[in-house]
Formats: C-alpha cells, structure tokens, sequence
C-alpha cells in the first residue's frame, strides 16, 4: 500500500505564493548573512591552511637576530655550533621616490623562501620582485618603474615573502604599514649593487627540529639569546613566535572568524524570532482552522510539523544557496579583503566542513529549536480554545489602564504599541544590531580620521631627530684612541645651528605584560627644564607618563609602573606624579638630567632633537629616525586601508538589515491589524488617518529605538573599540564617537524607514473593507 | 425621503461560476424610518446593505442619498459619506480588540463635528461600569451594546444594522433591539437593518421581504410592536 501523503502539505506552495514578500526578504537575509559568513569562513580556513602550511613550504625562519658588521668565521662558527641552521638574510632599505620605503633582500635560496605570484623572479640587475599588496596599494604593476636613492629598477614580479605576511617594518610599531613600506627581492647581481647603502645584517636561524609547542619554543629562544650574547653584541634579536610581521596574520585571522561566527549567529536568532512572531501571527489567524483539524483527529504533532515546515525549509534552501555563493563569489570577495590587509601566499580553497556545519546545520538547528518550542507551546491548548480563538494564556486579559484625557488617536496609538510589544521587542533588537554594524562602520574611519588630526596636531614638535651612535663606539673592536676620535667627529657631527632645535635624552624600555593588552615599547624621554616643545611641571625625579599611557594601561597619577629592559633583563619602577596632555605614543617624561642618571647616560649625554623645522646640518649618518606626523599616524593609517574595503559593506548589510526587519514586522502588524484597519475605514477614517495611527506607532517605536540605541551603543561601543584597540595594536587610539556620526546614523534610519513606511502605507490603502466582513466566529 | 435605490444589480465571480445576487432592487427609504430587510441565507440582503454602506459596489443601478448620487463618488467621498452619514452595526461586533469599550465608542466619535456625551452614552448603553474592560472581557450583549455606541456616538443619518442579534441569546436580543429602538426614537436616525428573523419585522416601520436577490414582498407596519412585546419564537 503506497503511504498516504498528509493533504496539508498541498499548502506549502500556496502558502509561499501568499506570503512571498515575507518569505523573499527572510529568505535573502539569510542568503545575505550565510554567503558573507560561509565565504569568509571558507577563505579564512583556506588562507590559515595556505598560511600555516608556508612555514614548511617556504622554510620559515624559527627567528634572527641582527649585528652591526657581518659575522666573523669564529663567531659564525661557535653559533652553528650551538645546535641551529644559521641563514645570511641582509637587507637594506631604499628609501624611494614616491615617498615609502622598500626593504630588499638578496632573493632567498634556503630560508624564508619566496612565494611568486605573478610574473618572475627578476634576472637582471635592475629588475626587482616586489611585494603584491605594497604595489597593489601603491598602484604598481608588473613592468612599471620603481626609483629611489639613485636607483632605478623594473618590477619582474609580484611576490609574497613568508616572513612579512604583515608589513611591519619595525617589531615594535603600533601598527604594520603596507602603503609606506613594503618588501621586496633583487638578483644577486642587483643586490650587490645596493650593498654599500646601510646594509642590515641580519641572520635568520632555524632549529634542528621544530619545537613541539610554544613553552619549548620559549626555552630554546632564551637558551639561544643567552648564548647568542656571549658570542656576539646584538642590535635586534626576534624568535618567530614574537616576530609580528610573521605571527599577526594567524592570530588576526583566527580572531576575525569568531567575530563572524558571533554575527551570523545574532542574525540568525533575530531571523528566528521573525518566524516565532510570524507563526504565533499564523496561528492566531488560523485559529478556527487548526481547532477543526485538531477536533477531526489531527495530532499536536503532526501540525506542529506542519508550521515549522516552511520556515525550516527556507532556512535551509538559504543555508545551501549561502554556501553555493561563499564558496564562488563571497569566498573571493573576503579572500580579497585579507589580500587587502596582509601579503599571503596563494590559497586553494578548502573545502570546510566547519563551515558548512556552522553556516547550515546550527542555524537551521537554531530555527527547529525556535520554531518547534514556540509551536510546542502554542499547540498544547484545547480544539475547543482553538475554535473559540480563545489563544491568551492569560484569561480576561486587562487593558493597560490610559488616562481618558489622552486624545482618543493617541491613546488608540499606545494599545497597539503595547498590543505588539512582542514584535516591537524583536525590532528593538534589531535596530540594535544594524546600528551596532552601521557604528561600526560609520564611527571607526571618523574616529581615526579624528585621531590623525589630533595626533597632528597636539605632536611634541614637527620633527624629533633621534640620533644612532657610530658603531665604533658600541663596539668592543678598535683601539681606545680611535674610539675617542670617532666620539669627537660624532659630538661635532650631531650639534646643529637650527633655531628651533631643542636636546632631549631618550631611553627605550618594554611595558609589562598585561592581559588582554598589546605590549609596548616606551619611550623614556629626559626634557630640559626650560623646553619649549614639552611645558611640564619637572621636579627633581618627577614623572610624567602620557595620557596615550594612562589610557590604555588606565594608570592613575600615583600608581607605578614597571618597565623591564629589552635584552638585559632589568626591570625600573617608576612612580608617576602625573599625567601629560599627549596622544601620541605610549612614553615617560622626565627631566633630563633625572634620565641621564637613572640610565647613566652621562651629565651631557642626549639622543636627539625636538624641531619644529627639518634640520640640515647634522651627519645624515648620525640620524637614526626621524619621528614626524607620518610616523604617528601609522596605526590609524593601516586601520583604515585594512577596514576600508570592509566598512562601506558593514554599511549597506547594516541598512538592509534594518530595512527587512521593519519591513517584516511592520507587514506583520499591519495584517494582524487588519480587520481593525479594515473597521476604521468602514466607520468614515480615510486611508491616510488610518495609516496615521498603524504607521505612526512604529514610527513612533522606530524613533524610540533609533534614539535608545545610538545612546545605548555609544555607552557600550566605547569600551567595545577600547579593547579591541587595546588588544590590537601597540600604542593607544583614544575612543572619542562622533555626535555627527550619530546624527547621520539616524538619518540614514531614518530615510531607510522611511522606504519602508511608504510601502506599508500603500498596504493599509490596500486593506480591503471587506476583511471586516469575513466570518471571525 | 433619504435613500433611493433604483435598479441595484450584482453579481460575485465569473463566465460560468458567475451567480447573481441581487437581480434589480428598487427602494424607497423615508427619514427616521425602521426598516427591516428580511430574508433567508443567499438572497441578497447582506450585499445590498454593504451597497448602502459604500463598502461593496452595484454592477448597476443608481443609489441616491441626499439627493446625491453614489456611483458618481470616487473613493474619499465615499469615505466622507461614510464618515458623515452612517453607522454601521454588525453582527460580529467587530470591535477594535485592543481597545477598551471606551475607546471603541470614542473611535466612533472622533469621526463626528457635535459626538454625543460619551458619559451620557455610556449611562444609556448600561457600558459605564465596563467602560475600561477590553472587548475580550464582555458578553456578547455588552459588545454588541458597545458596537451601537460606536456607531450612534456621531449621531448618524443613517444606522445600519446587520443581523445585530445574530449572536446573540433572545433575552439578550430583545436588549439590543430596544436600544436600537431607542435610539431611533430619541435620534431620530434611520435605522436599516438586515435579518434573517421574522419576530424582529413587527417592530418596523417598513418590511421587505428578499429571496434570490429580488424584493419578493414589501409593506409597512400600521402598527408597529416594542422590541419587549416582540414574540421571539
């Protein structure tokens, strides 16, 4: 006997066809949502694959280690005989015509090895490979001219380096930078060319085998720093997993996914309680049909069945559609937002069946659970209730009491304000939501474009000159009277007669390490008693720490600090006495001679110039940077390439949001409402008094919402930004949201509700006088 | 005279699901007259009242009101028609749910230039104790007593009434059919309701019999009965 097919399920179709506004926008939510979730899940997972398998592929160094002149025989020797590969990775940095730097290496041949992805190695000597994102952000292709310091070079190729997945020129800077600086590799022959310019000599070493996790990666780094230290002077020494432009990829990535995850699932739930009003509204309506069914035999699960079939089905038909466009389209778009942000190997995409899991079976698990409990619920009353629409859980239901001097439209407007606190709750929701992204997207380039002014203009001086002192005098070798020679051509080299100029000593220490806070570096400066670049009141030993330090570290006046060495492992607590009006890096003032002596730094000693005029006069050699705006800024700078491509998006998904769910919950209330509306026509009100009352309430909610949460968010989106700030990047971004972010906010919800309104308000001119004329025994 | 109907002709659906349901209505209806329109299911009384309402349309036939004539309304001034001349009485109460028995009748209200005393109106309609009570709360009779104050409190040219004691018991009934009395009297509104109960037809001023869509039989009252004396059988 062929089994017999529940008659009821001849609705489904017809069903569809009725409500297919509602089910079309439900459903390219979700299409929307789950696309950009499942793309991005499966390019992070792909990229993290392509990312984590280059340190085998490409040799990735275990860290290196930077000395002033190249390593002797006998210093090279006693290294490797620690037990490690030891990798000449030498560099300079060709400061270029258009403004950035390049740091070029020798191309690699066993370490660090090259990812070519597009074009070719070069071959000749003024041929260059350069890294893709830095020419992609500075506009370069492939056969275009690069030049800079004398030379001039074609670009061959486009590569990524594995040990520059994040452009970070400097370990210690508060953000990578891949507009100004970029890497890049050279032929043997072009590299021998450029040699003389401040080569870097730098040494990449990898273990005999890789170390099982990071507590033995930790040990050996430190055994090979103690051993390093009593064979040769070190200028730097990085393990890899400290190295930021190697290990910031990872941890990004893998912190973005949760980011995402979190999103598709607030969505998801939001989606959820659209279906449970929809199917409460549903039920309500067919409240004379389910009691017939329920009294003919029909069982509570059978029905419950039926109402939660389509929702689940839509969810599901979303989640596949969503999956088919993340693993095509959006995949391509969020991979192309990492290539945005970080220089990455080629990916293949990865099939992932996390994702799948994540983007398919939770929310379509999420919506049984939602749809199936609320059913549940509703299902469990009598036929006999059913027939007599007799629904509320709460017998004889009272009415709110309302003043009788209300004007009757305005009382008529708060019952059906409080009639559809449930839906309006759901709208709060989600007005929350789309306004916590469209702050996000709106608030964080306002924010760093506010940051970059202040940092322009509240910086100490135009200009700080920090000087480097001569390798002979850092350096063991060389005989007593040479030494004292160089010290004189150095004291004379670094005087200067510019009027602007001013002394100040500066000693560089590392923060502690707090949780849940990027570490520092922080700069000690020592300023003269009179200085007219830092007016502070200076004691004998007083301190001052920035107000970029209190911030961040959310330090008192009064609290000490601990600040340890880099290498030498020696700690300073300090006292702070008070907090200095400065933004723009995490660094202690002191006076002067209070430096030099705590350092030992000598009575005259000082390490560069405050000016707010370029000076000219001193020995370029003696200049180790130069600290201007450009500098400053880098961190707000690289946030904004890094989440521009990303921010107007987070927008225009945010407004669709918003616009869908009052769409839906608007139409909701409007045909729940119905017969009132259908009523009040027939008694005399015309469309448009009708529209006043139905659409005014949810004008009335939407407002309130806007406004509670802009307010709302604002409270919440300062510590929000604070600690991804705090945790993201080293130096301090101060939180300060945008009033006229705020105002533009509302009125781009406005202007959205105001689409949305205008459909609705052609759906009461449609509501037909004869809806009150249906039988609703 | 108040209401001219000439002609009505309607029918529902098409080609051969087409059926007819009013075949030709010719009606006279003088000010402040009670007329009862009675039939049985299918003939047609429902349809024509909802074509007095101006909630439904003649294929053809000419409907006057005033002096006006209502095929040449557009929409707003049927709705000013609506607003400025009628009441509407319907079966089902059909009250807003959410608003208490108050704001029902002050919905019905805010639609008149000169409303009625709500106080004095809730008094009459026996409503001032449950004035603050949500429809849900009430009896049938209640609502339905509820449902009048909706549509006398803008004291209407015309009340039109259908099957207003459909739902309800016949004591109840009788409740109802006094107030509407009542209100014809002391307001002098017409009253045209629609019935399928033959008892209510002695309290009319003017009876019309309808089956099939065609008036079969018309007459007035010489002497009209109270609703109390009705014989509810």
């Amino acid at each position: 006997m062929k089994p017999r097919r529940n008659p009821l399920n001849r609705r489904f179709l017809r069903d569809l066809k009725n409500e297919f506004p509602k089910y079309a926008v439900i459903f390219l939510l979700l299409v929307m949502s789950i696309s950009f979730v499942s793309g991005f899940l499966v390019a992070d997972n792909s990229m993290i694959i392509a990312y984590n398998n280059s340190f085998e592929k490409y040799n990735v160094e275990h860290g290196h280690f930077r000395v002033r002149t190249a390593l002797n025989r006998a210093q090279d020797k006693a290294i490797r005989k620690t037990g490690i590969s030891l990798y000449e990775n030498f560099y300079t940095e060709e400061p270029l015509d258009n403004g950035s730097t390049l740091r070029f290496f020798e191309n690699r041949t066993e370490v660090n090895l090259v990812c070519l992805m597009e074009g070719e190695f070069p071959l000749s000597e003024q041929e260059a490979a350069i890294d893709r994102m830095y020419a992609s952000n500075n506009h370069l292709k492939i056969g275009d001219t690069i030049s800079g310091n004398g030379h001039v070079w074609t670009i061959s190729g486009l590569v990524a380096l594995p040990d520059y997945s994040t452009m970070f020129q400097n370990n210690n800077d508060s953000m990578f930078d891949a507009v100004l600086f970029g890497v890049g590799v050279l032929s043997p022959e072009g590299f021998e060319q450029i040699k003389n310019d401040n080569l870097q000599y730098c040494y990449a070493w990898r273990y005999a085998d890789e170390p099982a996790n990071d507590t033995e990666e930790d040990h050996r780094a430190s055994e090979f720093l103690t051993e390093l230290n009593e064979i040769v002077r070190l200028e730097d020494y990085l393990p890899r997993y400290q190295n930021q432009a190697i290990i910031f990829t990872g941890d990004d990535m893998g912190s973005d996914k949760v980011m995402m995850e979190v999103l598709l699932y607030i969505i998801i739930v939001i989606v959820a309680f659209v279906f449970a009003i929809t199917i409460k509204d549903t039920i309500r309506k067919e409240s004379a049909v389910i009691g017939t069914l329920l009294a003919s035999g029909y069982t509570t699960r059978e029905l419950t069945l039926h109402y939660m079939t389509m929702p689940v089905v839509v969810t599901v038909i979303a989640s596949i559609a969503g999956n088919i466009l993340g693993y095509t389209w959006m995949k391509e778009v969020c991979a192309a937002m990492y290539y945005n942000s970080y220089s990455l190997p080629t990916y293949v995409t990865v099939w992932n069946a996390e994702a799948f899991l994540k983007t398919t079976l939770i929310p379509a698990g999420i919506m049984l659970g939602v749809t199936g409990g609320i059913l549940h619920r509703q299902l469990k009353l009598s036929p006999l209730r059913f027939l007599r629409r007799d629904l509320s859980k709460k017998k004889n239901r009272r009415a709110f009491p309302l003043a009788h001097q209300l004007p009757i439209l305005s009382r008529f407007r708060t019952r059906i304000i409080l009639q559809n606190s449930g839906s309006y709750a759901v709208l709060f929701a989600g007005i929350m939501f789309a306004n916590l992204l469209l702050m996000f997207g709106m608030q964080l380039p306002v924010l760093l474009d506010n940051f970059k002014a202040a940092i322009e203009e509240g910086q100490l001086a135009e200009y700080q000159y920090i000087l480097k002192l001569p390798l002979s005098l850092t350096d063991e070798s060389g005989t007593q009277l040479d030494r004292m020679k160089d010290y004189m051509e150095f004291a004379a080299g670094v005087e200067t007669e510019s009027p602007t100029a001013e002394k100040f000593s500066a000693y560089s220490l590392e923060s502690e390490e707090v949780p849940g806070i990027h570490k520092d570096s922080v700069l000690l400066y020592g300023i003269r008693p009179d200085s007219r670049y830092v007016s502070l009141p200076f004691d004998r030993g007083t301190i001052f720490i920035s107000r970029a330090y209190a911030e961040k570290y959310r330090l008192h006046s009064g609290d000490n600090i601990t600040l340890h060495e880099a290498y030498g492992g020696k700690s300073y607590t300090l006292h702070i006495d008070g907090i200095a009006d400065y933004m723009g890096g995490v660094c202690v003032f002191m006076e002067q001679r209070a430096l030099n002596r705590m350092f030992d730094l000598g009575e005259s000693g000082f390490a560069g110039y405050f000016s707010d005029e370029p000076i000219t006069d001193i020995e370029p050699e003696y200049i180790g940077s130069v600290i201007t705006s450009e500098s400053l800024t880098k961190a707000s700078r690289q946030l904004q390439v890094s989440f521009g491509s990303m921010m107007g998006l987070v927008d225009v998904f945010a407004v669709i949001i918003y616009m869908i769910l009052i769409y839906l919950l608007s139409k909701m209330i409007i045909e729940k409402n119905a017969q009132s509306i259908s009523i009040a026509k027939i008694l005399g009100f015309t469309s448009g008094e009708v529209s006043g009352l139905y659409i005014t309430s949810t004008t009335i909610v939407v407002i309130i919402s806007m406004i509670l949460t802009i307010l709302l968010l604002g409270k919440l989106m300062i510590p929000l930004f604070e600690t991804m700030m705090r945790s993201m990047v080293a130096g301090w971004i101060p939180i300060k949201l945008d009033m006229k972010v705020n105002m533009q906010m509302f009125g781009i919800g406005i202007a959205a509700y105001a689409v949305v309104a205008a459909l609705e308000m052609r759906k009461i001119r449609n509501t037909a006088m004869e809806e009150a004329l249906k039988n609703v025994e | 005279m108040i209401l001219q109907l000439s002609g009505i002709r309607k029918s529902y659906g098409e080609k051969e699901n087409r059926v007819e349901v009013l075949k030709g209505i010719d009606l006279d209806v003088d000010e402040g007259e009670f007329c009862v329109l009675l039939g049985p299911s299918g003939s047609g009384k429902s349809t024509l009242l909802n074509i007095i309402g101006g909630i439904d349309s003649a294929d053809e036939g000419d409907i006057i009101v005033r002096g006006e004539r209502m095929s040449s309304m557009k929409p707003s001034a049927l709705t000013k028609y609506r607003r400025n001349h009628l009441g509407y009485i319907f079966q089902m109460y059909n009250l807003i749910p959410n608003l208490t028995v108050r704001e029902n009748i002050e919905v019905g209200g805010y639609l008149s230039d000169h409303p009625l005393d709500i106080e004095d109106l809730l008094h009459t309609l026996g409503l001032y104790e449950h004035q603050d009570k949500l429809p849900n709360q009430l009896s049938g009779g209640q609502q339905q007593r509820t449902s009048i104050g909706r549509a006398i409190i803008k004291n209407p040219d015309i009340l039109l009434c259908d099957e207003p004691t459909g739902a309800l018991d016949s004591a109840t009934s009788k409740e109802i059919l006094k107030l509407i009395e009542t209100v014809n009297r002391k307001y002098g509104n017409t009253v045209i309701m629609v019935t399928h109960n033959e008892s209510i037809k002695y309290m009319a001023d003017a009876v019309i019999h309808l089956r099939d869509g065609m008036i079969r039989k018309m007459y007035r009252n010489e002497h009209k009965l109270h609703a109390e004396e009705l014989d509810w059988e």
